[in-house]
């Protein structure tokens, strides 16, 4: 079980976020949609800890994350990806994949090993890079993947935290429609029990995907039910779907 | 980060070849210079650890080493402890001021950090300066060097202490490649790529850096208990920002990142230093000037325009 | 009525910290580029002074000559270096202000060698006035009213002109205003200059109290760097609350723990920072 409860964020006159609550079962898959500059990354943030909530708090199980920074989120098991890329440039995508097992597997603090002789991360990483289709490139460093590779291993890093509940912040942005069907299936084989929240602007993509969603505007939920319900919404749509 | 580049040395193999030739030919003074040489490398290569690997650029680094020659001198003339005691306790207590001092510092990030250890340098260089238990400016003299009587040997000889200089000097570089090439070490620098990833990815940044700058202040008080024993004499000065600023030349000169390119610019910078001061007062100026240079024009120091043109060479050996 | 003394004299201080580290902190809050140089400029204001008076035989002369020159100095550099490094990553922006005050500080010694100087004050100020029974010395309380009047000025200037306007839009959102059509390069020479000239006024004020001497440029830079970061850099309120602060903690600590007259201020500027990690009144959003 994944909880907001009451976020508020304002950057000094906006109030980029004001008061949203949702909650997410254990294996939910929730959609985040709203118009641009609804406030859904913002939200993101608060809810992984990269910025901090002027009130409101984030529930997982049942615990208060408060005001815990995001390190100490992600080891609680709350991993996120980016809108914009966030990568280890220099390194190719295996060493990307080793340093995020080595960090949830601890492994960060040994200052005694060869990082490259750790098979056991390393092993890992190589397995995780052929999982998510990165097989070909793995010795290829970050900065010189395709945009649509990039992307995979942006998502690919976050899913080597093993996290139970998953924010995906517009994961198919920038794609051709091949490299969005191929974000699709990856999102379809993640493990059942993972809570996933997602932010999407690819319609298809959300309402293929989610459970549940919630339309964001103004900082606010403006609505939260099925795909269908929402699709159906005189509200949503005059606000949002337009004349779609 | 890749592998190859890392796995042989050639740099650290020319530099311990150039520094056992030194030992072998030259005379005392050329044995007390390399001895300073040894000092000054341990002293940068512990700020490679921040500037190289973890990417904190720290101003205040001259603040350790001064600890540590303090400590060791402290130890040795108030305590009566033989050295071979004083210098692990002058280690110890400078990595206890280290974790206080980067408790504050590691909070913050780029010209902030920068400003909080100029600021940290320049403070704990007035407590020196004030305080009148260890002679305020004048500094305290007299003390001995570590004690080699039960292999027979005089430390006071040059030739022993220096011998002794330059193998402290390679235990260090090892410790500092071992902790480099570590999962630790390729944390640091993941560290400095992108700092809010690796935090998201559940590292505890604050808490890496925390733990690098200890280990790099240690390593610079275990320099200045060296430095210490080396001239008999220690004052304030040890911590002024000069001193940080030097050693943040070296770094820079011999290519940031590289273990054993801090060494070469120590070397380089020492023996320019002991060059420039016979021909001119102004040698400050001419560093400067250096400095701004490389700064503006060879990112990647001596050390990377040597491993070009080994890269180089190698090709054309190739062709051939 | 020690502490009336001593509190003018944190006055006067922190006057001096004001004219220096306004400058450094709006460049920062513009470009996050900061001058680490900016305490050299401050010495070459007070040396610039101390021949300026010598050469015209008046403190006025030098008064108003020597921030000029420093000014013009700070142009000239700014138009050498610092331009072609504005691409460089702000570690190497840093890292070459720092070579130049290894640069600066020989090429004092090598003008004016190493030994002290100082201006005598102007005859105006020569006196002392009766403060409430206690006699201070007319010119500090003229270095009081100095940074009063500057600091004046510069609202003035930042609230209601337009380019005021324009370095207030360039520290709130660097890009937004360039968006704008802001020419954010050109105001951040503006502001630059304009630094590097209270820098060399800071200088030149200084002289007739503080020994002039290669290496006066470090103590109060240190200082001026933690007036930023305590007041929080880019705005004129974090620079004005920042050496208030300093000033009078700095003096005072000198009078009350003599022992650890330096530690207050570092001990005031961790525990600021503990608290605000962004400083007292942050006027950009520091990433």
């Amino acid at each position: 079980m994944f909880e907001a409860r009451g976020l508020k964020k304002s950057y000094g006159a906006l109030a980029a976020v004001r008061g949203v609550s949702l909650s997410a079962a254990a294996g939910e898959r929730h959609g985040i949609i709203g118009p641009n500059g609804a406030g859904k990354t913002t939200f993101f943030n608060l809810l992984s800890g990269e910025a901090a909530a002027d009130a409101g708090d984030v529930f997982m199980d049942g615990k208060s994350l408060g005001r815990l920074p995001p390190d100490a989120r992600a080891r609680a098991g709350l991993g996120r990806s980016f809108q914009h890329n966030s990568l280890f440039a220099g390194l190719t995508v295996v060493e990307n994949f080793a340093i995020a097992a080595a960090q949830r597997t601890k492994l960060c603090k040994i200052f005694w090993r060869d990082f490259f002789a750790c098979k056991e991360v390393f092993e890992e990483a190589l397995d995780h890079a052929h999982r998510l289709g990165l097989g070909a490139q793995a010795h290829t460093r970050a900065a010189h993947l395709s945009h649509g590779a990039m992307r995979q291993l942006e998502i690919g890093l976050t899913l080597a935290l093993r996290p139970k509940v998953l924010l995906l912040d517009e994961p198919t942005s920038g794609m051709s429609p091949e490299e969005t069907a191929a974000i699709k299936k990856l999102i379809r084989r993640l493990p059942e029990e993972l809570t996933l929240l997602v932010i999407e602007h690819d319609m298809d993509v959300i309402f293929d995907l989610a459970s549940c969603i919630t339309v964001l505007d103004y900082g606010e939920v403006l609505m939260q039910g099925a795909p269908a319900e929402v699709r159906a919404s005189p509200v949503v749509r005059a606000r949002y779907l337009g004349a779609g | 980060m890749t592998r190859a580049p890392e796995a042989r040395d050639p740099l650290a193999m020319v530099l311990a070849a150039a520094a056992a030739i030194a030992w072998l030919f030259t005379g005392d003074f050329g044995k007390e210079v390399l001895s300073e040489v040894a000092v000054f490398a341990i002293f940068a290569m512990s700020l490679n650890l921040l500037v190289g690997c973890a990417g904190l650029v720290s101003l205040g680094h001259a603040a350790f080493f001064a600890i540590g020659a303090y400590a060791a001198a402290a130890f040795g003339v108030f305590v009566n402890l033989p050295l071979w005691t004083a210098m692990p306790l002058a280690v110890a207590v400078t990595a206890v001021a280290a974790a206080v001092a980067g408790f504050f510092a590691v909070r913050l990030s780029g010209v902030f950090f920068i400003m909080m250890t100029l600021a940290i340098g320049q403070m704990v260089y007035a407590f020196f300066l004030n305080s009148r238990a260890f002679n305020a400016d004048d500094g305290m003299a007299g003390i001995g060097r570590v004690d080699f009587s039960f292999l027979g040997l005089d430390s006071g000889e040059p030739a022993v202490f220096c011998a002794f200089a330059v193998v402290a000097a390679v235990a260090v570089f090892f410790l500092l490649r071992m902790v480099a090439r570590s999962p630790f070490g390729h944390t640091l620098a993941a560290l400095r790529q992108n700092e809010p990833r690796l935090r998201s990815l559940g590292c505890p940044v604050l808490r890496c850096k925390l733990a690098a700058f200890t280990l790099a202040g240690a390593l610079a008080g275990f320099a200045g208990a060296l430095a210490a024993q080396h001239s008999g004499f220690i004052s304030p000065d040890l911590a002024f920002w000069t001193v940080s600023g030097e050693v943040l030349v070296m770094v820079i000169i011999g290519g940031m990142g590289s273990l054993s390119g801090a060494a070469l610019g120590a070397a380089l910078v020492i023996l320019l230093r002991h060059h420039l001061a016979g021909l001119t007062e102004y040698w400050v100026f001419y560093m400067g000037v250096l400095f701004v240079l490389m700064v503006l024009f060879a990112e990647d120091g001596v050390a990377g325009r040597f491993s070009w043109l080994l890269r180089k060479l190698h090709r054309r050996g190739k062709n051939v | 009525m020690i502490f009336l003394i001593q509190l003018l004299n944190g006055l006067q201080l922190a006057a001096l910290l004001f004219l220096l580290s306004v400058g450094l902190s709006v460049v920062f809050g513009l470009m996050r580029f900061i001058n680490l140089a900016h305490g050299t400029l401050f010495m070459f204001g007070a040396y610039l002074g101390v021949t300026c008076a010598a050469a015209f035989d008046s403190f006025w002369a030098a008064f108003f000559l020597a921030p000029l020159l420093v000014a013009a100095g700070g142009a000239a550099l700014y138009g050498i270096l610092l331009r072609h490094i504005r691409r460089k990553s702000p570690m190497q922006q840093v890292l070459v202000t720092f070579g130049l005050i290894f640069i600066g500080f020989d090429v004092v010694r090598m003008v004016w060698g190493r030994f002290p100087y100082s201006i005598a004050e102007p005859a105006v100020f020569a006196g002392s006035v009766q403060i409430f029974g206690q006699v201070y010395p007319a010119y500090r309380l003229f270095l009081i009213a100095l940074g009063i009047a500057v600091m004046a000025a510069l609202y003035f200037g930042l609230e209601k002109t337009r380019v005021g306007a324009m370095v207030r839009a360039g520290v709130d959102n660097r890009r937004m205003a360039a968006a704008l059509g802001i020419n954010v390069e050109r105001v951040f020479f503006f502001v630059f200059c304009l630094g590097c000239g209270l820098a060399g006024l800071a200088g030149v004020a200084a002289a007739p109290v503080f020994p002039v001497f290669p290496g006066m440029d470090m103590s109060i830079l240190i200082l001026a760097l933690i007036v930023v970061v305590v007041g929080g850099p880019g705005s004129l309120k974090g620079a004005v609350f920042g050496s208030l602060l300093v000033g009078v903690a700095d003096t005072f600590g000198q009078v009350v723990f003599p022992e650890f007259a330096a530690a207050t201020i570092y001990a005031l500027m961790a525990a600021v920072l503990m608290v605000r990690p962004a400083g007292l009144f942050p006027a950009a959003t520091v990433h």
